[in-house]
């Protein structure tokens, strides 16, 4: 009996246990998000308790010792806590999944935003657009479209930014080289060639490859722009992307010019002058590429060739590389060579919870939050920092960089509404203004439009696209003969039903007045 | 007291004066069961409903209205291009795993229980385990300091021997063979330890007789040794079988790229891609449980089938 008595307790005690420990781990979560929050907390303006508003899925980590948050909580007289997710979308999807939906969230896809908006998750801040006088004025009918479902406006569009993006070449190469800059095909393979069988490395064995850069999911600063250059060249945007042709919609993989344009690259690919791993590169191996010698021309944007830690890692190796942007286009009959870019701007948005319409007083700090993003004053605070410490303002008006800006570097996650992009970088980037001024006006930009086109039922736009990315690169590399292209052409209408994705685009894009 | 009970189900009776006796035994199976009952089949039923619904985030889960048909995700997925190529890596990838892992596994078990010399024994065993306890993300950036066309060390070495190079990490036939590869290197030796355990479980005695009738090293392995640990060959097969569409998500997401997606992209990868970062809970759910089917038929399956040989879970 005693025996038994013990085993009972025994079983009650493991059992108190386990339930004790499912209880703590969720207790000690609280407390570290209470934690966060007095970090960042200031002394309330009033002696009321100030209003908590979580942002969620800011795209860089805020650090503890960040004095903006704090300084923006004490002009507006809330709490604000930033949660960073690094841009991943899949953390919004398992928040929400749960039920569990933060006051103001960043959406970064259109297809998402219109899943969210179909299952009732965002707030319509069509009627409190009174409240929000300066969002209403920043942006134009054509940026308000992407976030307009129904009628409704479900989000809060970002600025867009002005192109970064072009050929970056190594300077000091086509000196040794004694090359001029290319502005044909034929030249640029000439002068590719030349790179590749130089060993201007000097390592004595034949392992350049003139031509690098990233292509497809891999997420850097690079983009997915390896190819953006030959592609533009024959005057198309990037394969799974929706652009308008002779007044129509088009996917511009289907396009002739496209076909052309691949051709060309698989041309350079032949006489092996083109990184052939190109979409197993990130931002950091093609980095490692470039500062090794590995690469001589490169596609992508002016932070990630002129920025002062950049440059210092890309003349790491060899001290006299010198990176410049490639000054001359390269010209073919169907157009010359550039930069894509969305039509509708940034693709991230901030959307607000709809529940929260039974919080009047919450829904009304949120709204005069976004309000003040959008005012000069707030552009200031969030776009360079704080007079004083880090910037001041000299007598002829000009915003005038100090050290500490430079410490501001998860700056770019906290401006909500994005910044006035030109005299931020020319300011915060002062060594590279001659390049943001070069790729933001002489580049020609070819505009794409999918992230306006709300995804039609029955089709998975996301499939459609990796499967275009993924067969593209076949073509690219040889994997898959050119022979072959009417072949994939014909799966992309007949499997995956493109014309359905397309027409729906050509519906919207007359909505907005793209298409006449 | 298992064969009490089984004794008990064959008359289709339970026998509770027994089972009232085994109160406190029974309680401490209370806790395993409820955790049971909260993490695995609550979520079954929540994915099976889910599967069957278009799920929406204010309704939840009861709320959501069905799909219709109710078949509707997993018709979607069925018929979807992608069915195909997404079942037949990941078959591929697994079965290749299973069937080039579990061989090489035992031989490397036999081979170090063989070894006579206990130093090199324990050195060789400590460095097959060691990958086990490396990350993805390590292993993939070994990958490319290794396999990379431009800068990776087995590229320069053949560049320097015969002028070409491979390209291991973007031509998807042989980026596939890396995956499997990997995962070989990586668990082969942590699986050995379990037949390792099997073989110190073979009667010694056996090994002496055979050695007084004068058989040879190959003749005791292949003897005594395999059948001594051949139920555990076929308990890890079946084991295995039962996770058959798990090619390995961590792995692979952490290691393809858009050039190779047409022999790697799995279903799991699919499934992340589609319901966690498009938002398509219902159809990802409806995989899911797709999934869970094919390893239940799969599981039972392999069961009856080795059966035969007198070895079975059940």
């Amino acid at each position: 009996m005693k025996k038994r008595i013990t085993q009972l307790v025994l079983c009650i005690a493991l059992i108190i246990a386990l339930v004790l420990t499912t209880a703590c781990s969720t207790s000690s979560g609280s407390k570290s998000a209470e934690g966060d929050k007095s970090s960042t907390t200031t002394a309330p303006k009033t002696t009321k308790e100030p209003i908590t508003i979580t942002i969620f899925g800011v795209p860089t980590t805020v650090p503890e010792t960040d004095p903006i948050i704090p300084e923006l909580e004490a002009r507006l007289g809330i709490d604000i806590i930033i949660e960073s997710t690094g841009g991943d979308e899949s953390l919004l999807v398992s928040r929400l999944a749960g039920g569990d939906i933060p006051d103001v969230f960043r959406v970064t896809t259109v297809s998402n935003l219109s899943s969210y908006y179909r299952d009732g998750v965002l707030l319509n801040l069509k009627d409190y657009m009174d409240e929000m006088p300066n969002v209403r004025d920043m942006f134009t009918e054509q940026q308000w479209a992407r976030v307009t479902f129904d009628g409704g406006i479900y989000g809060i569009p970002r600025r867009p930014e002005e192109n970064y993006n072009c050929w970056y070449i190594r300077n000091d190469w086509l000196k040794k080289l004694n090359k001029e800059d290319p502005s044909t095909f034929d030249e640029l393979m000439e002068v590719a060639i030349a790179m590749n069988e130089a060993d201007l490395d000097g390592n004595g064995k034949n392992d350049t490859y003139a031509i690098s850069g990233t292509y497809g999911r891999a997420v850097s600063t690079f983009g997915r722009g390896a190819f953006e250059g030959f592609w533009t060249a024959y005057g198309v945007t990037n394969p799974e992307t929706i652009m308008i042709k002779d007044n129509k919609a088009v996917l511009a993989v289907t396009l002739p010019e496209f076909r052309l344009a691949t051709e060309e690259i698989n041309r350079f690919v032949k006489a092996g002058v083109v990184d052939p791993e190109i979409p197993a590169n990130n931002g950091d191996t093609l980095l490692e590429k470039m500062a090794t010698g590995k690469a001589g021309i490169c596609y992508g944007a002016w932070c990630n060739y002129s920025k002062i830690e950049q440059i210092e890692r890309l003349t790491s190796v060899f001290p006299d590389a010198e990176w410049v942007p490639k000054r001359n286009q390269i010209t073919t009959s169907y157009g010359v060579s550039g930069a894509t870019k969305s039509a509708s701007g940034n693709d991230a948005v901030y959307a607000i919870n709809a529940d929260l319409v039974d919080q009047p007083e919450k829904l009304d700090a949120i709204l005069n939050m976004f309000n003040y993003f959008a005012s000069d004053e707030c552009d200031l605070l969030l776009s360079f920092g704080i007079e004083g410490m880090h910037y001041k303002i000299d007598s002829n008006g000009t915003i005038v960089k100090l050290d500490k800006m430079n410490e501001l570097t998860y700056g770019w996650g906290i401006q909500f509404l994005g910044r006035p992009d030109m005299l931020y970088c020319m300011t915060k980037f002062d060594n590279c203004a001659e390049y943001i001024k070069y790729c933001a006006t002489e580049i020609p930009i070819y505009y794409h439009y999918g992230q306006l086109v709300k995804q039609p039922e029955g089709i998975n736009v996301p499939d459609i696209e990796s499967y275009i990315l993924e067969q593209v690169s076949q073509f690219i590399y040889g994997t898959r003969s050119m022979d072959e292209w009417d072949k994939f052409i014909d799966t992309l209408y007949k499997a995956y039903s493109i014309q359905t994705y397309v027409d729906a685009a050509n519906e919207t894009l007359t909505e907005l007045g793209y298409i006449k | 007291m298992y064969l009490s009970i089984k004794k008990s189900l064959k008359k289709k009776r339970i026998d509770w004066p027994y089972l009232r006796s085994q109160g406190a035994f029974l309680l401490m199976l209370l806790p395993g069961f409820v955790f049971y009952l909260i993490y695995l089949y609550l979520p079954i039923g929540v994915a099976v409903l889910v599967s069957v619904k278009n799920y929406n985030i204010k309704a939840g889960i009861l709320g959501s209205p069905f799909a219709s048909p109710w078949y509707k995700h997993f018709k979607f997925f069925i018929q979807s291009p992608y069915f195909w190529p997404l079942l037949r890596n990941t078959m591929v990838i697994s079965m290749s795993k299973m069937l080039l892992g579990i061989p090489l596994a035992v031989i490397l078990a036999i081979l170090l229980n063989e070894c006579r010399v206990n130093r090199l024994k324990r050195i060789v065993q400590t460095l097959t385990y060691m990958p086990h306890f490396l990350s993805w993300v390590v292993i993939y950036g070994m990958c490319f300091v290794l396999f990379s066309e431009t800068n990776g060390l087995i590229n320069d070495w053949l560049r320097s021997l015969t002028g070409s190079t491979v390209p291991f990490m973007t031509n998807p036939k042989i980026f596939r063979n890396i995956v499997i590869g990997t995962d070989l290197w990586k668990s082969t030796g942590w699986s050995a330890i379990i037949y390792l355990a099997a073989i110190s479980n073979i009667d010694p005695q056996l090994y002496e007789a055979a050695y007084m009738d004068g058989a040879s090293r190959l003749k005791t392995i292949w003897h005594i040794t395999l059948p001594g640990i051949i139920n555990v060959i076929v308990l890890t097969l079946i084991l295995r079988c039962g996770t058959i569409l798990n090619a390995g998500f961590d792995q692979i997401y952490v290691m393809y790229n858009e050039s190779v997606y047409s022999t790697v992209d799995i279903i799991d990868t699919w499934v992340f891609r589609t319901g966690f970062q498009n938002y398509n809970l219902s159809l990802s759910s409806a995989v899911g449980l797709f999934k869970s089917v094919v390893s239940f038929v799969m599981i039972v399956t392999v069961n009856q089938i080795s059966k035969r040989w007198g070895e079975s879970l059940w």
